[in-house]
Formats: structure tokens, C-alpha cells, sequence
């Protein structure tokens, strides 16, 4: 009997690595504590912009489930939350926001400690990362924003790890996620961008929250025939996607890139030890004006 | 004019012709005929979603509007609970897809209906329309996303796409900006954020997300025409800008002759109601095995089967020994095996228990299909043998709810009843009313009072 070369499964192993639970340990852990400072420095910044005030106009009153945007005193639903923090940390951002935006409001809702927070941001953006390297430029070329393809399926990582979904609700979640997956970079310049940034983020949470409510969605959302590969590239790179998945770590920091303020060097300083923190609703407090 | 997405066309403003045409429309603009055909989608699709009101998908999406949704002031079909607009959008558009058996408006295969009709009862309790402005937001829904289908069919759904998610998030935004009343550049603003928030993928068919994607198609139109309101900017050339939403949904496209004639040519006219909650192609089957169950009588008395049909049948729906009722909904020995043994075939035939019961397995064991290159799509011709060795026939030429061939009023009313009865008995006459005289009520209380508990 020739022994059959291994069936390759991209969604399967990518929830093995994602629905684990593992807490990451560093120097894993240091770029994602960057994103996170990044994300909520952007975020600040532009709670009083345009998009975030007329969106924040709209916002629901809190539910059981109770979270606030980064720089908003007001409480309202995780979902609109991070709907709030993404469009408010605007349009020049990365695929990570959607996934900070998401860890941080799934992360209040259920009183997460710092830790939970910064490894789902840490699995989240890998598996973002690794999915935008799979599909390769052509994704781009066709005109997708990776914010709301990519970052979309971070973002639900990030959520279900948050609410401590085991693999297969993780699978669902990732599922919802890939077949609501859009957005244009038709769309810059517009304030389209930034909402592309905001609903990739409640999407992935409201992803989460249904998988956990038992909603189910395709197994093979990514690799599948009618799949977001198949549909939204001309290239899917597997080895790009699980090459050293777990073992290597290719997600990048980026710096927030905001000027000095003691604000913002509080924030440093407190998101410096996020992962002691015993409740992530202390860095949201220190955004509260 | 076609265009691909290496060829850069210079097209004419789709988006804000669209979006003037929209703002002009009026209910009386609309034929008589295609009036009537827009009440039909609507009491069809709110039976339907009735009658899965009681899905676990629905449960499931409802658990999550307690826990995490704003004010709970919508309507949710067949319930008494009601939901924050998101997720009574998300719920009713679930509802109304998940046993399709909604609408289809064949040459697209997009169900249009229920997106639109989740839009319409979500934005019910914060826009207050009287009746003829519900309708006439009802009708420009459909009507925009089977045009826009129109113009990117087959190509994109051949693609993968589900295109009923995709046009519909566009349909359900148009519905939202006429519900609120928005002017042509917002309308065409929010065009242009839905744009960049389309749903699904025919991967998630199989799946609760397959219904999913018309719920969230009206959840993000909602959200969409929401923020165009209160002027959140997005492109207003969205539809056809290079890299906009046809090029980058399907591989060649005409948006650009898209008929912006809001007077004439309605695709809302073509729109079909399935009279059986399974697979199209073996329809016409299941309307002769129908007709066969009155001269047979005791289905104990058939010995053999043999449907003589299109070759997509088999293609399609050729699942043989189906294990629970979503299966069984891709199983043309199925369809044709209940239309024999109840002389009908609605839900309570794909019933999972029923669907693996003995006689209906040993029943369906004698029912062959018989591919013919001749046999057209809409006919079939099913052949039974009886226990005492006599064979009877009966043939199919147009199914029952084909273009040719559609579902008569009464038809119609006694697929709703059977759908409707059984959750909100006695209510039938009360919605098949409330959305006949809806163009005149003063507002949507009848409408919402006879679908909800």
C-alpha cells in the first residue's frame, strides 16, 4: 500500500489553531500588544470624526451583553461597539483593527481578563495575516479591501476565542464570517472605508455569538468550491496559509503612528501589561474622556 | 455593452440614474398587473416564513437578540417576542429563506422576497409607512435587485455567488432609503455602502447560513440607507465604478444597460411561487405523481415507478436514499414517492422522522428515474404499475408555479393556509386581506397583527 499524500484541510487546521485555547507566550505576544495600543491610540483619536459621530448616533442601548467604543462613555451592545471603535479608528488602517476592535468589545461584554483579549487579537491576526498572503494580490486586484475579507475572518477568531467557543462553534463562526465577507476599496476616500473597518469588526462578533447559539455554517468556508477563496481570487496559496502555523508567527506590529500625548503614554504604559490586567474594561476606562 | 475587470469602460452614471428613477417612482406607475404580482410575493413569502417560524435558526438567532440586541420593538414572523431592527431583519429574512420555499424569479434564480420583505418589517416601527408607501418600498426592493441580477446573470452565480444575498443586500437598502424617504443622492449613498457589505457564498449553501444570507442581506441594506441618512458618505457611482460591485462580483457584466425604466418591464412580473419545498427541476414529477394519487388510492397497491424526466433531475436531485428532510429536499424519488402515497407534498412530507419511516423508504425503492435528453425541464411523465398489472400515466407538460403554468390565486391561498395553520391558526384570510388592501391601509398594524402571535 503507496501511502496517500495528506489531505490538506486550510479551514480545519486553521480552527485546530485558533480553537485551542492556548495562552501564547513571548516574544508571540509583543506585536499584538502593539496592535492593540495602535487600535485604540487610532481609535481615540477619531472618536469625534464624522463617521464615528453620525454611526454613534444610531447606537442601540445595552443589552445583557454590554460594551462601549474605544473613547465612548456610553454603553451599548458588543456588536455596535466594535461597529463604533472600527469606524472611528478610520480608513488608513490595517486588517488588524477589525480583530482589535472585535477582542476588545466581545472582551467587555464578557468581563475578559487582558490576556484572553491580546491571544484572541494574537490568533485572530494570524489567521487574517496568512489568509491575505494565501490569496495573494489577485484579491486585492479585484478590488477587495482586506479589512472587510480578511480582517472579517480575524475578527471572528478573535470573538470566538473571546467567548470561549470550542473548534467546531469556532468553525461555524469562521463559516458565518467568510460568506458575509466584503468590501471595496472602490470605497476610499469615502467614509464607506471606515465602516468597511467597523462592520468587519461587529460581524465577527455577532459570527461568534450565533455559532454559540448553535447557528451553523459551512465547514469549508475558505478552501471550499464555492468558497471565499474560490470566489475572491484567482490564487489561494496553501502553503502561505499553514506553512509553520502555531510554530512561526508572521503577523506584523505596526505602530500607532499618533502624535505624543500623556494620554496616549498612560495608554502605552497601561496596554505594556495588558496581560496582567484582571479585566479588560480597564483600558477601555482609560479611554473614557 | 460588456465590460471585464482588465477593461476599463467608460459607463454612463448607473448609480445615480438608478438612484433618480428610484426617487421618482411611483405606486401608480406600477401595471395592475405587476400590483397584483407584488402582493402574490409578499402573502407568499410571509407564509412561508411563518411557516418556519418555528426553525432552530431562528432560536438560535433570537437567543442572540436577547443577549445582545438594542430595544426590542420589531416584529418577528410567528413569534410574540420581538427583536431591535438588526436582528428582526436578520430573523425574518432567515425565516423566509431557510425552507426554500419562498419566491424565484427563474431566469436569476434570485428569491427576492425575503430580504425585502425582513427590510420592510424591521423598519415598520421606526418609519411608521402607511400602506401604499410599504408597497410601493416592497416593489422598488425586488424590482432593483432582479434588474441588477438581470445584468450580472449567469455570470456571477455561476461564479459561486449566492445571488440572492449579493442583490439583496442592494434590494434591501433600496427598500430602507424609500421606507425613510431618502432623496436620490442619499439613496444612491446608500447603494453605495451596501456595496461594500454584500452576503454569501454557495458554499454556505447546506448550512443555516444559505437563509442566513437574506436575513443579513436586510440587516446590512437597513444599516446602510441608516447611515446614508444621516449623510455618511460613500461612492454614488458604487454599481458600475471600476472595481465597483458588478466587476468585482462577476467576471463579464451589462450594468451599464441596466434599464433604469421604472414604467415598463418589470422582472417583479416573472416572479414564481413553488407549489412543493423541494428542488425546482422535479416539479413537474411531483405534479403528475400528484395527480396519479387519485386513481391509485391505497399507495399499497404500486408495484413499480418509473418518471421519465429531464437529465438535470437526476443531475440535481438524484439523491436515492435520503436520511432526514433537508436531504429529502434534493431527492426527486422522494418528491414523487409522497405525491403518490398523500396526494400532496408540502412540509409535513419532508418531516425527518416521515422521511426515514419504513414504508415511505420501501415505497421510494420502487421509484426510477429515467433520464430523456427530450423531455423538457418543465414536463415529466411518471408511469406506474399496479399490483394487479395494470400501468397508468400521467404527463406534466408545464409544472405547477412555471412562467407558463403559474400558481392560481387559489393555489396560492391553500399553499399559505397549509404553511400558516398549523403555527397562527386562523390567520390566513387575515394576512391574505391585510396585504390585498394594503396599498390603501392608513398602516401596517393589520399586516404585522396577522403575522405575528
Amino acid at each position: 500500500m503507496s501511502a496517500a499524500a495528506p489531505v490538506v484541510q486550510p479551514t480545519a487546521e486553521l480552527m485546530a489553531f485558533a480553537g485551542n485555547g492556548w495562552a501564547f507566550r513571548e516574544p508571540v505576544r509583543a506585536p499584538a500588544r502593539e496592535l492593540v495600543l495602535a487600535t485604540v491610540l487610532r481609535a481615540l483619536a477619531g472618536a469625534q470624526s464624522g463617521a464615528a459621530q453620525i454611526a454613534a448616533s444610531d447606537a442601540p442601548g445595552p443589552a445583557r451583553l454590554r460594551a462601549r467604543a474605544v473613547g465612548r462613555a456610553a454603553a451599548t451592545t458588543p456588536l455596535y461597539a466594535a461597529f463604533l471603535t472600527g469606524i472611528a479608528a478610520g480608513d488608513d488602517v490595517t486588517l488588524a483593527t477589525p480583530v482589535v476592535a472585535a477582542a476588545l468589545a466581545a472582551g467587555e461584554s464578557v468581563d475578559a481578563a487582558g490576556a484572553t483579549v491580546l491571544d484572541a487579537v494574537v490568533a485572530g491576526t494570524e489567521i487574517a495575516v496568512r489568509v491575505e498572503r494565501a490569496l495573494g494580490a489577485a484579491h486585492r486586484e479585484r478590488g477587495w479591501d482586506t479589512r472587510g475579507t480578511c480582517g472579517r475572518l480575524g475578527a471572528a477568531v478573535a470573538a470566538a476565542r473571546v467567548l470561549g467557543l470550542q473548534r467546531e462553534a469556532t468553525r461555524d463562526a469562521f463559516g458565518i464570517a467568510a460568506t458575509a465577507a466584503s468590501g471595496l476599496t472602490e470605497a476610499r476616500g469615502t467614509m464607506t472605508a471606515a465602516y468597511i473597518v467597523g462592520a468587519a469588526a461587529a460581524d465577527g462578533i455577532e459570527a461568534a455569538l450565533l455559532a454559540r447559539a448553535e447557528f451553523t455554517g459551512a465547514p469549508l468556508a475558505l478552501e471550499g468550491r464555492r468558497g471565499l477563496a474560490a470566489l475572491m481570487s484567482a490564487t489561494f496559496d496553501t502553503a502561505a496559509l499553514l506553512e509553520g502555523l502555531g510554530e512561526t508567527f508572521v503577523y506584523p506590529a505596526i505602530a500607532a503612528n499618533v502624535p505624543s500625548s500623556p494620554a496616549a503614554e498612560s495608554l502605552r504604559a497601561l496596554i505594556a501589561r495588558i496581560e496582567r490586567l484582571p479585566s479588560i474594561r480597564e483600558v477601555i476606562d482609560a479611554t473614557i474622556p | 455593452m460588456s465590460s471585464s475587470g482588465t477593461t476599463a469602460v467608460a459607463h454612463p452614471p448607473v448609480t445615480r440614474d438608478l438612484s433618480t428613477a428610484i426617487v421618482a417612482f411611483a405606486l401608480a406607475d406600477l401595471p395592475d398587473s405587476v400590483l397584483h404580482e407584488a402582493k402574490r410575493s409578499l402573502f407568499n413569502v410571509l407564509a412561508v416564513a411563518i411557516g418556519a417560524s418555528r426553525h432552530p435558526g431562528l432560536d438560535s438567532i433570537l437567543r442572540v437578540a436577547r443577549e445582545s440586541g438594542g430595544a426590542a420593538v420589531a416584529p418577528v414572523v410567528g413569534r410574540t417576542v420581538r427583536a431591535d431592527a438588526h436582528f428582526a431583519a436578520l430573523g425574518n429574512g432567515f425565516a423566509a429563506h431557510v425552507d426554500d420555499y419562498d419566491d424565484t424569479h427563474l431566469a436569476t434564480v434570485i428569491h427576492p422576497a425575503a430580504a425585502i420583505a425582513a427590510t420592510l418589517l424591521a423598519l415598520a416601527p421606526s418609519t411608521a409607512p402607511d400602506g401604499a408607501a410599504a408597497m410601493r418600498a416592497f416593489v422598488l426592493g425586488c424590482e432593483i435587485q432582479l434588474r441588477l441580477g438581470v445584468a450580472i446573470s449567469p455570470e456571477h452565480y455561476d461564479d459561486g455567488w449566492h445571488i440572492t444575498g449579493t442583490c439583496g443586500t442592494i434590494g434591501a437598502a433600496v427598500t430602507a432609503a424609500a421606507l425613510m424617504g431618502l432623496d436620490a443622492g442619499a439613496t444612491a449613498r446608500a447603494i453605495g455602502i451596501a456595496a461594500s457589505s454584500t452576503v454569501g457564498q454557495r458554499e454556505a449553501f447546506g448550512r443555516m447560513t444559505k437563509a442566513y444570507h437574506a436575513g443579513k442581506a436586510a440587516a446590512n441594506g437597513l444599516l446602510a440607507a441608516t447611515l446614508a441618512a444621516r449623510g455618511f458618505t460613500a461612492p454614488e457611482d458604487a454599481l458600475e465604478a471600476p472595481g465597483g460591485f458588478a466587476e468585482a462580483l462577476a467576471t463579464t457584466h451589462r450594468i451599464g444597460s441596466l434599464d433604469l425604466n421604472l414604467h415598463a418591464n418589470f422582472e417583479l412580473a416573472k416572479n414564481t411561487y413553488k407549489p412543493y419545498p423541494c428542488g425546482i427541476v422535479a416539479h413537474p414529477a411531483i405534479d403528475a405523481a400528484v395527480a396519479l394519487a387519485a386513481r391509485i388510492g391505497n399507495a399499497a397497491a404500486v408495484d413499480a415507478v418509473v418518471v421519465h424526466c429531464n437529465p438535470l433531475v437526476p443531475e440535481l436531485m438524484g439523491n436515492l436514499t435520503p436520511g432526514d428532510g433537508l436531504q429529502a429536499r434534493f431527492s426527486a424519488v422522494h418528491g414523487v414517492t409522497m405525491g403518490l402515497r398523500d396526494g400532496t407534498v408540502g412540509l409535513a412530507q419532508y418531516d425527518d422522522a416521515l422521511v426515514v419511516a419504513p414504508d415511505v423508504a420501501a415505497l421510494r425503492a420502487r421509484v426510477r428515474l429515467e433520464p430523456d435528453e427530450k423531455m423538457p425541464r418543465a414536463s415529466a411523465r411518471v408511469s406506474v404499475r399496479l399490483t394487479d398489472g395494470t400501468t397508468i400515466e400521467e404527463t406534466t407538460t408545464h409544472a405547477r408555479g412555471s412562467l407558463e403554468r403559474p400558481l392560481t390565486d387559489a393555489e396560492l391561498n391553500a399553499k399559505a393556509e397549509a404553511l400558516m395553520e398549523p403555527v397562527l391558526a386562523g390567520r390566513t384570510g387575515a394576512l391574505r386581506k391585510a396585504v390585498s388592501e394594503l396599498p390603501k391601509a392608513a398602516d401596517l398594524a393589520a399586516l404585522i397583527a396577522a403575522v405575528t402571535a
